[in-house]
C-alpha cells in the first residue's frame, strides 16, 4: 500500500483526548482500516482516501468525545 | 486571522487566537456546529494559535464556505461572551444556591464550602441562661437537705421548669 493513497491526520495530544481518540477508532473500526503511529505530542491516524466520509465522521466523533469529556 | 479555502476538498482553515478564545471557548463553539459539518482541531507552529478546519458535509460553493466560517466565528463570540457572564455571575449565583439549601435544611443563610461545619455546630442547641437558673436550682436543694430540714421529694426542678414554661 502507497502512501499516495492514504488520508492521515495529525491529532495533537493537546486538543484531543487519547483515550477519546481509541474510543472513537473502536466505533469505527469495523468499517474502515486505521493506521497509527503515536508521538509524544501526535496522535497520526492514516486511511485509505476511498474511505473519506467516514473517516470524517470518526474525525468529528473524536472531537465530540472529547469535548464531552471535558 | 489567516483564512485559506480549500474549495476542491469542500473545505477552509483559520487560526483563532487562543489569548483572546480559549481552548474551552473553541471546544463550545465546535460543540454547536458539530451536526452541521466536520471540524478539525490543530495546533499551529506560532504559539497561542489554534487552527480550525471545517469541512461542509454535502458539495458547497466558495460563498456557502465562507458563511460556514462566518457562523463558527460568532458562535465564538457567542460563546466569549457567555464564558465572561457566567464567570462574573458565579459568585451570586453560589450565594443564591448556599442560600436556598440553607433554608431548605432550617440553618439559615449558608455560605459556600461551611455547610457541614454550620450544621455541626446547631445540631445541639445549648441555651447557657437555663443551664445557669437549673445549677442554681440544684444548688439550692442540696443546701436545704445538708440543712437538715424536712426533705419532701419533690417534683425534680427540670420538670417544674417545663411546666412552668407550658
Amino acid at each position: 500500500m502507497s502512501k499516495k493513497n492514504l488520508l492521515t491526520f495529525k491529532f495533537s495530544r493537546k486538543l484531543y483526548d487519547h483515550n477519546c481518540i481509541v474510543s472513537a477508532m473502536q466505533e469505527f473500526g469495523g468499517m474502515n482500516n486505521f493506521y497509527v503511529v503515536g508521538s509524544r505530542d501526535f496522535l497520526e491516524i492514516s486511511t485509505e482516501r476511498f474511505d473519506q466520509r467516514i473517516f470524517f465522521e470518526f474525525v468529528n466523533y473524536a472531537l465530540f468525545l472529547t469535548i464531552q469529556a471535558k | 486571522m489567516k483564512i485559506a479555502i480549500d474549495q476542491k476538498n469542500n473545505a477552509i482553515i483559520f487560526s483563532v487566537n487562543t489569548k483572546i478564545y480559549s481552548k474551552d471557548v473553541v471546544y463550545k463553539a465546535c460543540y454547536v456546529f458539530i451536526d452541521k459539518m466536520y471540524i478539525f482541531l490543530n495546533v499551529s507552529d506560532k504559539k497561542e494559535v489554534l487552527l480550525v478546519t471545517l469541512k461542509g458535509k454535502e458539495s458547497l460553493s466558495k460563498k456557502e464556505i465562507e458563511k460556514l466560517e462566518g457562523e463558527f466565528m460568532n458562535e465564538l463570540l457567542n460563546s466569549l461572551v457567555r464564558e465572561n457572564v457566567s464567570k462574573r455571575n458565579q459568585k451570586v449565583l453560589e450565594q443564591i444556591v448556599g442560600g436556598a439549601m440553607g433554608a431548605a435544611l432550617g440553618i439559615g443563610d449558608l455560605k459556600v464550602g461551611n455547610i457541614d461545619e454550620k450544621k455541626n455546630s446547631t445540631n445541639v442547641v445549648i441555651d447557657e441562661q437555663e443551664i445557669e437558673a437549673t445549677i442554681a436550682a440544684l444548688r439550692k436543694e442540696l443546701e436545704e437537705i445538708d440543712s437538715g430540714g424536712d426533705f419532701k421529694f419533690d417534683e425534680p426542678v427540670y420538670n417544674k421548669k417545663n411546666k412552668s414554661k407550658k
